[in-house]
């Protein structure tokens, strides 16, 4: 990419500076490289997340010593007691969040403007769910509810390595949520301005690029927290 | 980038039909995204990390490309 001049005009008049217009494409291009950049800046946040899920979450010597009935061994991946169904729910509705959103997107990019509000409503509600589902249930907020639903008490932050680890990876990543949810809001109140038109949709790109990357994110962190290893009691 | 973006409208505009077949491939995607999420699910009790991971990345690398965009980053136009 060529460089844009944004210095100074020898020409200009005292009176008027005018800045030189950037053409959009190359605006654009700037745009999603910056954004790139940031998710994979991001990227070392969540990746160091799950490399202490991988080291914290295993069978120590003390865990064997104070569990002898268990047929463990020393080393072996672990992960706390969640419920299978409320994982495979959250991470449903993050999935279709994300089909929503990108449906979205497409409806932006035709001029569909009204398929294009109801899909960002429809991405905020589910996103709105998964969140709860996380905040309400995984994390225990209301421990009475989260104990009918998954039958088992939930986890709390005290409750050691996997209290700690549980947290940590789920709070990030329900902050990121959090902030995807306010740019959809701001978005659909754009949107009603009519902001967003054929070839102009940076902004839409931009929330969905987002709000993918929190999907994406969630990925690993299903596997990680829900199906691998063996559950500890 | 030159100057040549003056000459030309802001984007090309080479798809602003129904979009009838970006909505078919996003869908496309979706359905093979739920389906890859039940086999993850259904596979969990083979205990294999590396599988859910193969799995995981797999998932990944479809939002990436097709949700993402990924590979708009090198194309010269605007969409």
């Amino acid at each position: 990419m060529a460089a844009v001049t944004i210095g100074h005009d020898d020409h200009h008049d005292d009176h008027h500076e005018h800045a030189p217009e950037i053409p959009y494409p190359v605006q654009l291009r700037s745009n999603r490289v910056g954004l790139w950049l940031f998710c994979i800046s991001e990227i070392f946040l969540f990746a160091g997340l799950l490399a202490a899920r991988f080291y914290l979450w295993r069978v120590s010597p003390d865990m064997v010593a104070s569990h002898p009935a268990y047929e463990v061994e020393v080393g072996e991946i672990l992960r706390p007691e969640l419920s299978q169904t409320v994982g495979f729910i959250t991470t449903a509705m993050l999935l279709v969040s994300s089909y929503y959103m990108v449906r979205a997107e497409v409806a932006a990019e035709h001029g569909h403007r009204g398929r294009m509000v109801r899909s960002l409503w429809v991405t905020f509600v589910l996103g709105l769910l998964f969140l709860l589902g996380v905040v309400i249930i995984e994390w225990g907020t209301m421990p009475e509810l989260a104990q009918a639903i998954t039958g088992h008490s939930p986890i709390r932050p005290t409750d050691g390595v996997f209290g700690a680890v549980l947290f940590a990876m789920t709070g990030m990543h329900a902050i990121h949520v959090t902030t995807g949810l306010i740019f959809i809001l701001i978005l659909i109140g754009n949107s009603r301005k009519g902001w967003y038109q054929p070839g102009r949709t940076w902004g839409v790109e931009a929330c969905a690029i987002y709000w993918h990357y929190v999907d994406v994110v969630w990925i690993f962190f299903y596997p990680a927290l829900y199906l691998i290893g063996t559950v500890w009691h | 980038m030159s100057d040549h973006h003056h000459e030309k409208p802001a984007v090309q505009l080479h798809d602003l039909g129904d979009g009838k077949a970006a909505y078919r491939r996003i869908f496309l995607v979706f359905v093979t995204l739920a389906v890859l999420t039940i086999i993850e699910f259904l596979v969990t009790p083979l205990e294999s990390a590396v599988l859910l991971f193969i799995l995981a990345f797999l998932k990944a690398a479809l939002v990436v490309y097709f949700f993402m965009h990924v590979y708009r980053l090198w194309r010269e136009d605007a969409h």
